[in-house]
C-alpha cells in the first residue's frame, strides 16, 4: 500500500498544476456571532489525499462541510471569504448546489445506507439526478467495484443494505457517493465508527480512489491514519488553520510548536 | 413519611437544605461530631480521615475524639433511618394498590360495556337495521355506515394537509413568522374543545357557506379537530429518522424535499401509519364536533342507489349523517325510545369493539410496516 | 447554472431533466407551506368569527359584558325590569371551574402515583401493560364515558346522596376518569426526562426509593406535571358531551355538589342548534362559546407561561 501512494503522493507534489481543482480563500464559517473557522486559504488537486486533522471541536468537520456547501442547511451558518470550484466562486448566490454536490460527493461519520437495496442505495443519486433506467445495472457495479465491494455484494444486490456489517455499509456508502462521478469526495471521519479490519479496507479502498483521479478530502483525528492515507495535510487547532504541507514534511518536522505538541500527544 | 420531615425541622440546628434526614447534618460544625454515623457502623471520620489502622471498626463509645458525641443526634437520626424505610415501604404498596385500582377500574368499565351490549353486539339486525325513533327494535346500520364513511373522507383530507404542515414544520421551518405562526396556530387548534370547532363548523360550514347538516360539514370539522394529532404524530416520525440520513439524501445533490419523499417518509412510514391508525380511532368516536356539523339525523340508506344528489345515496356527502357516537347522545338527551337502555348500551360495545379495534390494527401493522423495511 | 460544473470527466450517465432542483425545491415549499397557511387561516377564521359572533351580546343587544359575567339568572328569553334580558353566566362559568377544579383534584393524585409506579417502581410492567391500557383510556369516545356515567356513577350517587344523582359531583367522577390518561401520560413523561444521574446521587446519599421519589424525582418534574395538569383542566373545561349527560343542565348555583348545575359546554350543547341565529338567545349562547374559547386560550397561555419559566431557570 505504501509503495502505491508514493507513486501517487510523487507525481502532484513535486508538478502541481498551476490551478487547483478546489480552493478556499480566506474561508470562514460562523454560527450566528461565534466564528467557527478564521480565514483559512488551502488548495486541493486532482488525486491527491488531503487529510484534516487536530483535536474535536477545531474547526475541521465544519470546513469540510463548506466544501459541498452542506452547511447551507444549517440555520444560522454563515460564510465567508470565497471557494473557489474550477476557478468559480461556489459561495455565489447564483451557483446551483445541487448539481454542485454531484460533482463533490460527501460520506459521514456513521454510516448513512438508506432502508432501500443494496443496488437502490447505489443508484439513489444517479436516478434521482435523471439516470436511464438501462444504465444502472452497469453504473451500480462499477461504483461497488471502485469500493471495493462488488465482491462481497454481487449475489445479494437486491438485499437491504441495513442487512450489510457496519465496514460493508461504510464501503456502500462511498460507493453511493463514486456512483455520482463526482471530481472531489469528502469524507468525514469515515473510520471512526468501524473496527480497525474495516478500516484498513476503507483506506486501501481511499488510496485506489485518489489514484483515479479523484481528489480526495479526509477528515480524521487518528493521526496514525492521516500518514497512512494521506498526500497533504493540514492542522487546526481552535478554529485555525495553524499548518499544512505534504503530510510526510509535516509529520517528521513541524514547523509550529502546537503541532509538534499535537504529534507528541500532549493535547488532543 | 410525614414524621420525618417534622423530625428534621424539629432540630434547631438542621440547616435542612432538603427534608431527606441523612442529607440535613449541621454544616457548621466540625466533622468528628458529624452525626453520620448510624448505631454500630463507623463513621466517616473513623474509616477516611485516620490512617490504615483505623480500618478496624471500633465501637463508637471509643471514639478518640475530643468532642462530646452528640448521642441525642445520633438517636434522632437512627430513628429518622428507620422511619424512612417503614415509609418507603408504605408509600410503595400505596401506589401499587392505586395503580391495581387502576387497572380493575379500566377493566370494569370495559366489561361492563362489551357485556351490556352483548346481545346487540351480535345482533346483525341492530347491526345494519334502520334506527327507530319510537319504537323498540331499532337499529344502527346506517350510523355504522356513516360512522366509517365520515373517517375516510376526514383522512382523504387531513391526511395530505397535515403531512404537508409536518413537512414544513419539521424539514423547511424557515426561521420566519410563517413557521411562528403556523406552530401557534396548531397548538392552539389542539388544545381547543372539540365542542368550540363544532360550533364553529355549525356558524361558518353549515351556516355561512350553506352546507346544511351534512358529511362534508362534518368531515371538514373533523379534519380541524384531526390536524393538530397528525401533524404532531408525523413531525415526531420524521424527526426521529436520524439526521445522517438527511445529510447523506442531501449530500447526494438532492433537493429537501427530494430527501423527504423519497428517503425520510419511507423511513418514518411505521411511525405515521401508526400514529394515523391510532388518530382514526380518536376520529372515531368523536361527536362532540359533529352534533351541530353532520346532523343528528340519518336517512335510511339504499345502497343501490348511485344518485349522488339523493339523501339515500350512502355516496352523497350532502346527506346528513348521525355517526355511533353522535347516536348515543341523541337518544339519551331526547330519551323517547322505549329500549333505550339496550340501544345506546349496543352502540357503545360498537363503538369500543371499532376504536379497540383501530389501537390493535396501529400496533399490528406498524410492527409488520417496521419488520419488512429492516427485514433483507 | 454553470456549464464547467456538469463537464470534465463526468457525463458518464445520460442524463434528462424533468425538473430543475431548485424548481423543485420551491415546488415542496410552496406545496407544504400551503398546507399550513391554510391550518392558519381555518384557526384565525375560528377565532375570528366564534369571537364577532360572541361579542355581538354586547355590541348588538346592548348587554353589559360585566353584567353577562358575573349575573346569576340565565333566561335570555325574559326580560328584567330594565328592559335587559336576564343573561347572567356565572352559573355556567362556575359549574365548568367547579367540574374542573374537582375532576383535576381526583385525578392528579391517582395520576402521580399511576406515573410513579410506571416510571420508578415497575418500569417493565408500566411499559408493557400500563401504555397500552392508558392509550386506550385516551381512545375510548368520550359519549361513552357518559353513557357509563349515567348509568353507574349517576345511580351510584343517588343511592347514598338522595336526590337525583345528578350534578357537579357526578360530573367530576365522570371527568376525572376522563382527564386521567391525558395527565398520567404527560406526567409519565415529565418523570421519564429526569436524568438517571440525579436518582443515583440520591441512592448514593442513601436515601431509599420513595425519598428518592419525593424529594429528587417528583420536585424536578413538577413543571412538567404542571403543565400535564393544565392540559387536564383544559380538556375537562372543554368536555362538552359527557359532562352535559350526567351534570343536569339547570343553569343555577347549586347548593350543594349533589343538585342539578350546568356548565359553558352543557348549555351550548343543548341551546345552539335550537336557535335561529341572530336571536338574543342564539347571541347569548355565542357569547357563552366566547367565554369557554377565550379561557381555552388562557390554558394555552399558561402552558406557554409554565415552559418559558422552565427554559430560564434551566439555563
Amino acid at each position: 500500500m505504501n509503495a502505491s501512494s508514493s507513486a501517487v503522493l510523487g507525481a502532484p507534489a513535486t508538478s502541481a498544476p498551476a490551478s487547483a481543482l478546489l480552493a478556499t480563500r480566506d474561508l470562514t464559517v460562523s454560527y450566528g456571532a461565534k466564528e467557527a473557522l478564521h480565514p483559512t486559504s488551502l488548495s486541493f488537486r486532482k488525486g491527491e489525499v488531503t487529510a484534516f486533522i487536530g483535536p474535536s471541536g477545531c474547526g475541521k468537520s465544519t470546513l469540510l462541510r463548506c466544501l459541498n456547501l452542506m452547511n447551507r442547511e444549517v440555520v444560522g451558518c454563515t460564510m465567508g471569504g470565497r471557494i473557489l470550484y474550477r476557478g468559480r466562486d461556489i459561495l455565489a448566490p447564483d451557483v446551483n448546489v445541487y448539481e454542485l454536490r454531484t460533482s463533490i460527493g460527501m460520506v459521514f461519520q456513521q454510516p448513512t445506507p438508506f432502508r432501500l437495496s443494496i443496488a437502490a442505495n447505489v443508484a439513489f443519486g444517479p436516478r434521482h439526478h435523471g439516470l436511464a433506467a438501462s444504465r444502472e445495472a452497469d453504473l451500480v457495479e462499477r461504483a461497488l467495484r471502485r469500493a471495493a465491494l462488488w465482491d462481497e455484494v454481487k449475489d445479494d444486490l437486491k438485499k437491504s443494505a441495513l442487512a450489510l456489517s457496519g465496514g460493508q455499509q461504510q464501503r456502500l456508502c462511498i460507493a453511493r457517493a463514486l456512483a455520482m462521478e463526482p471530481e472531489v469526495l469528502l469524507l468525514d471521519e469515515p473510520c471512526s465508527a468501524l473496527d480497525p479490519i474495516s478500516t484498513f479496507a476503507i483506506e486501501e479502498t481511499i488510496r485506489d480512489i485518489a489514484a483515479s483521479g479523484v481528489c480526495v478530502i479526509i477528515v480524521t483525528h487518528n493521526m496514525e491514519q492521516a500518514g497512512r492515507v494521506s498526500d497533504r495535510c493540514a492542522f487546526f487547532y481552535l478554529g485555525t488553520m495553524v499548518e499544512s504541507g505534504p503530510t510526510l514534511e509535516l509529520f517528521n518536522a513541524p514547523r509550529t510548536q502546537r503541532l509538534s505538541d499535537y504529534l507528541t500527544g500532549r493535547f488532543g | 413519611m410525614v414524621e420525618v420531615r417534622e423530625r428534621v425541622q424539629d432540630r434547631p440546628t438542621q440547616a435542612a437544605p432538603c427534608d431527606v434526614a441523612i442529607e440535613g447534618k449541621p454544616h457548621a460544625e466540625p466533622l468528628s461530631k458529624d452525626p453520620i454515623a448510624l448505631s454500630s457502623k463507623p463513621s466517616m471520620f473513623e474509616r477516611y480521615g485516620k490512617g490504615p489502622e483505623a480500618d478496624v471498626p471500633k465501637p463508637l463509645e471509643g471514639t478518640p475524639v475530643d468532642v462530646p458525641v452528640d448521642f441525642q443526634g445520633l438517636e434522632d437520626l437512627a430513628r429518622a433511618s428507620r422511619r424512612a424505610l417503614v415509609s418507603d415501604k408504605m408509600a410503595r404498596i400505596a401506589i401499587e394498590i392505586v395503580a391495581g385500582l387502576v387497572v380493575i377500574m379500566l377493566a370494569a368499565l370495559i366489561a361492563k360495556i362489551v357485556i351490556d351490549g352483548w346481545d346487540k353486539l351480535l345482533d346483525w339486525n341492530f347491526l345494519t337495521g334502520k334506527p327507530e325513533q319510537f319504537k323498540e327494535g331499532g337499529g344502527i346500520g346506517p350510523e355504522l355506515f356513516n360512522s366509517f364513511y365520515l373517517l375516510v373522507l376526514t383522512l382523504l383530507v387531513s391526511l395530505p394537509l397535515s403531512l404537508g404542515g409536518a413537512i414544513f414544520l419539521s424539514e423547511y421551518a424557515p426561521a420566519n413568522a410563517l413557521t411562528a405562526l403556523a406552530k401557534t396556530a396548531i397548538e392552539t387548534l389542539s388544545s381547543l374543545p372539540s365542542m368550540i370547532v363544532g360550533l364553529f363548523g355549525f356558524l361558518f360550514l353549515v351556516l355561512q357557506m350553506g352546507w346544511g347538516f351534512s358529511i362534508m360539514s362534518g368531515a371538514i370539522a373533523l379534519t380541524m379537530f384531526n390536524i393538530p394529532i397528525l401533524v404532531r404524530v408525523i413531525s415526531q416520525a420524521l424527526e426521529a429518522v436520524p439526521q445522517g440520513q438527511r445529510d447523506a439524501a442531501l449530500a447526494l445533490g438532492l433537493t429537501r424535499w427530494e430527501a423527504t419523499i423519497h428517503v425520510l417518509i419511507p423511513a418514518a412510514m411505521p411511525a405515521i401509519v401508526t400514529g394515523v391508525v391510532l388518530s382514526a380511532g380518536r376520529v372515531f368516536g368523536e361527536a362532540a364536533a359533529l352534533i351541530y356539523t353532520a346532523g343528528q339525523s340519518a336517512p335510511a340508506l339504499d345502497f343501490t342507489s348511485l344518485d349522488l344528489a339523493s339523501p339515500a345515496c350512502p355516496w352523497n356527502v350532502w346527506r346528513p349523517a348521525e355517526t355511533l357516537a353522535v347516536h348515543i347522545w341523541k337518544i339519551n338527551s331526547e330519551g323517547v325510545v322505549p329500549d333505550l337502555s339496550a340501544i345506546s348500551n349496543g352502540t357503545a360495545a360498537v363503538l369500543l369493539v371499532c376504536v379497540l379495534a383501530f389501537n390493535l390494527l396501529a400496533r399490528v401493522v406498524g410492527r409488520a410496516l417496521e419488520r419488512r423495511i429492516t427485514a433483507s | 447554472m454553470i456549464a464547467g460544473l456538469a463537464g470534465g470527466g463526468r457525463g458518464t450517465a445520460a442524463r434528462r431533466r424533468p425538473l430543475p432542483k431548485a424548481q423543485l425545491e420551491k415546488v415542496g415549499i410552496g406545496v407544504t407551506g400551503a398546507c399550513v397557511v391554510l391550518v392558519i387561516v381555518l384557526v384565525a377564521t375560528l377565532i375570528v368569527m366564534v369571537c364577532g359572533q360572541g361579542l355581538a351580546t354586547f355590541t348588538v343587544d346592548g348587554v353589559d359584558p360585566w353584567a353577562f359575567l358575573t349575573g346569576t339568572v340565565w333566561n335570555p328569553h325574559a326580560s328584567a325590569a330594565d328592559g335587559q334580558p336576564l343573561m347572567g353566566a356565572l352559573p355556567m362559568i362556575f359549574g365548568s371551574f367547579a367540574v374542573t377544579l374537582l375532576s383535576c383534584a381526583i385525578a392528579l393524585p391517582v395520576a402521580l402515583c399511576l406515573a410513579i409506579f410506571m416510571v420508578e417502581l415497575a418500569p417493565e410492567i408500566g411499559r408493557t401493560y400500563f401504555q397500552p391500557v392508558v392509550e386506550l383510556l385516551v381512545g375510548i369516545p368520550s359519549v361513552v364515558y357518559g353513557l357509563v356515567g349515567l348509568e353507574v356513577v349517576v345511580t351510584w350517587t343517588r343511592s347514598w346522596a338522595g336526590g337525583t344523582g345528578y350534578g357537579i359531583f357526578s360530573a367530576s367522577i365522570v371527568l376525572a376518569v376522563m382527564i386521567l390518561p391525558t395527565i398520567t401520560s404527560l406526567t409519565v413523561d415529565a418523570l421519564a426526562a429526569v436524568p438517571d444521574a440525579w436518582r443515583n446521587g440520591s441512592y448514593a446519599l442513601g436515601c431509599t426509593k420513595w425519598q428518592t421519589i419525593r424529594s429528587v424525582v417528583v420536585r424536578s418534574a413538577i413543571p412538567g406535571i404542571l403543565t400535564a395538569l393544565v392540559l387536564g383542566m383544559a380538556r375537562a373545561f372543554g368536555e362538552a358531551l359527557a359532562v352535559q349527560m350526567v351534570i343536569g343542565n339547570a343553569a343555577q348555583i347549586p347548593a350543594s355538589l349533589f343538585e342539578l348545575a350546568a356548565t359553558l359546554t352543557s348549555i351550548l350543547t343543548l341551546g345552539i342548534g335550537n336557535e335561529a341565529s341572530g336571536t338574543v338567545y342564539a347571541n347569548a349562547l355565542w357569547s357563552l362559546a366566547l367565554v369557554l374559547l377565550v379561557m381555552s386560550l388562557a390554558f394555552i397561555l399558561i402552558v406557554h407561561l409554565i415552559g418559558k419559566k422552565e427554559e430560564v431557570t434551566d439555563g
